[in-house]
């Protein structure tokens, strides 16, 4: 496989770590794009930027355009209009062949956990890496290591329906980790969870990123979202209305350090002002 | 094209899921079978119907009767003639002593009215068997027709009424033949592509989650190929044994009844296999979004 094997083309490699060694393009980037089903605008003219090791709450009411965004960003979808551009992979210059490899690169979570019902926990997680070709060592030692850092590894040999909404979501966060991602994709991953189990699995999204991960997460609880000081992205009718706390990247992961560190309860953080539009300083 | 733990992986999940959804499986592979054992009987039926006919059609022969008063060199030359005939396998030269005995012989018990004949009644003649290629009525009506012109021949028989209601049969059997094998094939297939897309589809669950953690559109449709061929091999094997029992048992009471030989049977279970894969790819095209 070689060369090949992590799905870049040599010039989107190339293009790619210079941006990232200049630190200059965003992980992912969304250029002015509109989408259309048929005569129905979901996203109208939709500009939204990642940067590395960021945190963004996606929010909106249902049918507001979240979801299509996310569907975007791991391109099950493209753009009608622009360009979306996530790790290196450009949707304009997509080939089918290669979605299976920015899936790769990106990491997935959904409302409804989307588990092999008929596999145990461990099964769950290390599917991810036999389809990678990993080798049989690497995927158990790495599976059983995700699977403690959400800390089930005791009930790593129950089924799905052994567990709770909760252990659920957390198997399928394991999941979506466990190939290392670039960014991780959380699409209302609390909407079917108590606020008890909500604010732990939020909690772990805050560490995954603090290890340097960007995550996006979509969700519909405008509280919930207040709470924590994150950047936030409103979308409405397929348009984004507003974009709070807009920080740098680097703040953001010092931030949420902060938190995993300090008190896993977790008093409020204070967000840091906006940017200044215009200077691009505080 | 895939690592080893990839192709252990794609090993596992193929047989793997057999087991986990055993029902799903025996069920299916069950339903297969029964489709593909009508197919296989439907063939089988033909095959020994065309048999029947072939061997009905290995009897036709043309009987030419020669004039009273012929020399011997007249006969040798008529034979010689008569040899190198378009469609004309062998002569056999039937002289009146020859003739009268078979006369006898068909007579059994009652033969012995022969005897009250003064002279033999019977006439000498040439028995020609026919090619194959060339038993059909009307190739026979020509050929007929152009015998009896020849100065020695006295009379060409072959049993024409005979051979064009053979035919007829034939024609009408080799139609009905078709079309009911045609509806057989078409169920045949409609049951297994459904039944392949029923198991492809109880796992679309499965399909959607690894299109979703990266996995490329062949590593997907690996295990549901491989799956397929068992699955389809196993069927169309449970077919062709039940066929040979039902056989086992018919052939007590027709004894001429074939089988199908080795490379027939190996043919028709790579076929069903065949098959089984097809359905499969095809049914995972809308799952893959290809």
């Amino acid at each position: 496989m070689g060369g090949r094997a992590r799905g870049y083309g040599v010039t989107e490699t190339i293009d790619y770590m210079q941006a990232v060694a200049e630190e200059r393009h965003p992980i992912v980037s969304i250029y002015h794009v509109t989408k259309r089903y048929g005569r129905r605008t979901a996203l109208q003219d939709v500009t939204l930027h990642l940067q590395h090791g960021e945190f963004l709450f996606l929010v909106g009411s249902s049918g507001a355009g979240k979801s299509t965004i996310m569907r975007l960003v791991y391109m099950e979808e493209f753009p009608t209009e622009g360009q979306v551009t996530v790790a290196g992979f450009v949707s304009t210059r997509m080939k089918r062949s290669k979605i299976a490899m920015l899936r790769r690169k990106v990491g997935l979570i959904f409302q409804d956990f989307k588990l092999l019902e008929d596999r145990n926990v461990y099964d769950n997680v290390a599917f991810p890496c036999y389809v990678t070709g990993a080798n049989g060592t690497y995927i158990k030692k790495t599976a059983l290591d995700v699977i403690s850092r959400v800390g089930l590894y005791g009930k790593r040999n129950n089924l799905p329906s052994e567990l709770s909404g909760g252990e659920q979501q957390r198997v399928a966060i394991a999941r979506a980790l466990v190939n290392s991602p670039h960014v991780l994709l959380a699409d209302e991953p609390t909407g079917n969870l108590d606020p008890d189990v909500t604010r732990e699995i939020l909690k772990l999204l805050f560490q995954i990123n603090a290890a340097g991960t960007a995550v996006i997460m979509a969700t519909h609880d405008h509280e919930l979202v207040r709470k924590y000081g994150h950047r936030i992205v409103h979308v409405e009718q397929g348009e984004i209305v507003k974009d709070e706390h807009a920080m740098g990247a680097r703040e953001v992961l010092d931030a949420r350090r902060a938190l995993v560190a300090g008190d896993p309860g977790g008093p409020e953080i204070i967000a840091p002002p906006p940017l200044n539009p215009e200077t691009g300083r505080r | 094209m895939f690592t080893n733990s990839q192709m252990r992986y794609v090993m596992r999940e193929s047989f793997g899921v057999f087991w986990r959804m055993k029902g799903l499986s025996i069920a299916s592979t069950l339903i297969m079978s029964v489709a593909l054992l009508m197919l296989a009987l439907f063939t089988l039926m033909t095959i020994n119907m065309r048999n029947v006919a072939r061997s009905l059609r290995s009897e036709i022969e043309m009987d030419v009767f020669v004039k009273e008063d012929m020399a011997d060199e007249q006969a040798q030359s008529l034979r010689n003639r008569l040899e190198h005939m378009p469609g004309v396998e062998s002569v056999t030269f039937v002289s009146k002593a020859d003739a009268l005995k078979e006369f006898r012989e068909q007579l059994g018990p009652d033969s012995d009215l022969i005897d009250v004949l003064e002279e033999n009644p019977l006439p000498a003649s040439m028995r020609l068997s026919m090619q194959e290629t060339h038993r059909q009525s009307d190739q026979l009506a020509m050929l007929a027709s152009y015998i009896r012109e020849q100065t020695e021949v006295d009379e060409v028989r072959y049993g024409d009424q005979w051979v064009s209601r053979l035919e007829q049969y034939i024609r009408i059997f080799s139609m009905l033949d078709v079309l009911v094998g045609g509806v057989v094939l078409l169920s045949a297939l409609f049951v297994i592509s459904n039944t392949v897309r029923l198991t492809v589809m109880a796992r679309s669950r499965t399909i959607e989650i690894m299109r979703l953690v990266g996995g490329t559109n062949w590593f997907i449709r690996m295990p549901f190929v491989i799956e397929g061929a068992v699955q389809g091999a196993v069927a169309g094997a449970i077919a062709i044994g039940a066929l040979w029992v039902m056989h086992h048992y018919a052939v007590r009471y027709v004894h001429q009844l074939v089988f199908y030989d080795r490379i027939q049977v190996i043919g028709f279970v790579v076929l069903c296999s065949s098959v089984c894969i097809f359905g499969a790819a095809t049914s995972l095209r809308r799952f893959l979004q290809l």
